[in-house]
């Protein structure tokens, strides 16, 4: 290839890498303000591309993963790759800068791709990534549960997975940070992101854009090491090092840059996890699966085929669900009043509804109490052990028979 | 009794936003939300669908409320002094519901059936203990004219006095405030980054050789 139209594919790449990484907002704990800054400047024009290129009105403008306003960022971003190499090209000296945008547009990568494995690695180490299944989905058959939500569920049934999947990201993480084993990061980083692209197209969950993303920039990452790698393979030479343009008197704030960053990283990272000695959040109040045991309406008991619900769930994000004898489950947003024993529901039209709640610790039963048609309806729930599932149990067996 | 105020002071209790990082399509899944739905939740962020993208674990963890202070005014009004508190610096503001039933500050707590004079402190603070969710430990709670003396549970607090501000405590660890907390941490690294450059630097006048390949 003519090394002019190296330089500009290269160039087009690089400024594309950085524009995504400037732009696409990802949930960061010391810098929120990625999502604020991409809609104000695009939040219009992807409203506007949506509506022309696509004939599609968003409703929501917010970027997020898999969403159709991400999809048209990412074709602006390549717009604007594509403007402003046009504009270093114009300027005749692109092949003379490309080493320099180079080296700029892959130690952003790199840096990126490093903040982005350790938060992964330790959202699965910490079991906030993959975790455990819900009550509700418990007790939803196989066949009802969708590929995404069955694949999330059985990852958050294996913690030993969880960990080590974590380990091997944070691994990759530390291995790109050092220079000497960068190497080695890419190549680990390229096994890694290859395997959640196969996962995140194979079932279907909602990142295959941002994953790819991942993986292109391994892959620029790997560019000028792989001629010399295969080379290294088949005729037995050693790999070089990667022309940089380091300079001696530079070095040392180098090293205290990069001690600086490897700090703040390391606070992203942890710093949701750091605990200062107070009480981590126990279960939320009523958590739970519930088997409903009677329902009474206008004090008349129901018998079991007639049952309007045959067991609800309190979901730890603040939900009931309620699921009837066709295992149909119906969710809504749940508030406490514990004082006054109620309960607040709200459906999707924003619709509250009012439940009297009597819950007893000593055989764990949790009575509802609405009011159905003008007919007062009473719900009799006992607490079913779901932890005892067998998804749940920690079994491991050597051994088959 | 105002309805806003009756509504403002029954409710007490924490609010838990698990943090679990996952997409929005399995966060609604999660809660079998049903498919009819999801474009609506989605298009108006209802809920806690705000909380979920790129399957990583969100910046918002928890909104708990913490009481501050209970201050008696008279057999059948009590003051509550609530606080806000978030582990996370962001604040959730978007959720209509969680407005609607508590707001954090100072609100009069009418008929209380555990704020009346009816019971001594120690029972007060046990019952506060077990069956009410607020994140901070009972024994930090200000309780101002309460006692063990049943009899002696009077208003002995002016009500003048009550209703100038009390100092409300947001966002705060262990008495420390979560942005100070940071600035802290953040001053650490700086320290740690100068002290492994200097070291690096008399490696470097000592072998001349650097003290690590950056």
């Amino acid at each position: 290839m003519h090394k002019t139209t190296k330089a500009l594919i290269t160039c087009l790449a690089g400024i594309f890498l950085l524009l995504c990484i400037i732009f696409i907002p990802f949930t960061f704990y010391l810098f929120p303000f990625q999502q604020n800054i991409t809609q104000i400047l695009f939040g219009e024009l992807i409203k506007k591309a949506a509506s022309l290129l696509l004939g599609v009105s968003l409703k929501n403008i917010q970027v997020y993963s898999d969403s159709v306003s991400m999809y048209i960022l990412f074709f602006i971003l390549l717009l604007l790759a594509a403007v402003i190499t046009i504009f270093l090209t114009s300027l005749k000296q692109l092949y003379k800068r490309n080493l320099k945008i180079y080296n700029f547009c892959t130690t952003a990568c790199c840096y990126y791709l490093i903040i982005i494995l350790l938060k992964y690695g330790l959202d699965k180490i910490f079991k906030t990534q993959f975790y455990l299944p819900e009550p509700n989905t418990l007790f939803t058959t196989v066949g009802h549960l969708d590929k995404d939500i069955l694949f999330w569920s059985t990852m958050g049934s294996s913690h030993l997975y969880n960990t080590i999947t974590g380990c091997i990201e944070i691994l990759a993480a530390v291995l790109l940070f050092f220079k000497p084993t960068r190497l080695a990061g890419v190549l680990l980083s390229i096994i890694v992101l290859l395997q959640v692209v196969l996962i995140n197209f194979s079932f279907n969950i909602s990142v295959k854009l941002f994953s790819l993303l991942l993986l292109s920039m391994t892959f620029y990452l790997f560019l000028p090491y792989s001629r010399r790698l295969i080379a290294a393979i088949f005729t037995n030479s050693t790999i070089k090092a990667i022309p940089t343009l380091a300079n001696n008197k530079k070095q040392l704030f180098t090293l205290f840059l990069k001690c600086f960053i490897g700090g703040l990283f390391l606070l992203e990272g942890f710093y949701p996890y750091l605990n200062f000695g107070e009480n981590k959040s126990a279960t939320p109040y009523l958590h739970g699966a519930y088997e409903v045991k009677k329902i009474t309406i206008l004090n008349e008991e129901l018998t079991q085929p007639h049952f309007l619900y045959t067991r609800f769930f309190i979901h730890k994000n603040g939900y009931i669900i309620f699921e009837d004898s066709n295992r149909i489950m119906k969710d809504f947003a749940l508030q406490y009043d514990t004082i006054n024993q109620k309960l607040f529901l709200t459906d999707y039209k924003k619709n509250t509804t009012t439940l009297d709640y009597k819950y007893s610790d000593t055989d764990s039963t949790l009575i509802l109490n609405y009011t159905l048609n003008n007919k007062p309806v009473t719900i009799f729930g006992k607490a079913i052990d779901w932890r005892k599932l067998p998804l749940l149990k920690d079994d491991f067996d050597w051994t088959s028979d | 009794m105002p309805q806003k105020t009756l509504v403002l002071t029954m409710v007490f209790f924490a609010i838990v936003f698990a943090t679990y990082g996952q997409t929005k399509k399995i966060s609604y899944k999660s809660h079998s939300g049903s498919a009819a739905n999801y474009s609506t939740a989605l298009a108006e962020n209802l809920f806690d669908m705000d909380n979920s993208n790129f399957g990583v674990a969100p910046t918002k963890e928890i909104v708990e409320a913490q009481l501050d202070s209970v201050i008696f005014i008279c057999d059948t009004v009590a003051l509550m002094v609530t606080s806000r508190f978030c582990k996370a610096r962001k604040d959730y503001n978007n959720s209509a519901v969680l407005q609607k039933l508590w707001k954090a500050g100072r609100d009069s707590v009418f008929y209380h059936p555990l704020f009346s004079k009816k019971h001594s402190l120690d029972s007060i603070k046990a019952i506060l203990q077990m069956q009410y969710y607020f994140r901070n430990p009972i024994s930090k709670v200000v309780f101002v004219g309460y006692d063990n003396t049943k009899d002696s549970c009077k208003s002995s607090y002016p009500i003048a006095k009550a209703i100038a501000p009390p100092s409300i405590n947001r966002d705060v660890r262990n008495g420390i405030s979560i942005n100070k907390q940071l600035y802290i941490l953040f001053t650490g690294i700086l320290l740690f980054a100068g002290l492994f450059t200097g070291l690096a630097w008399l490696g470097f006048v000592h072998n001349k050789t650097p003290f690590i390949n950056a």
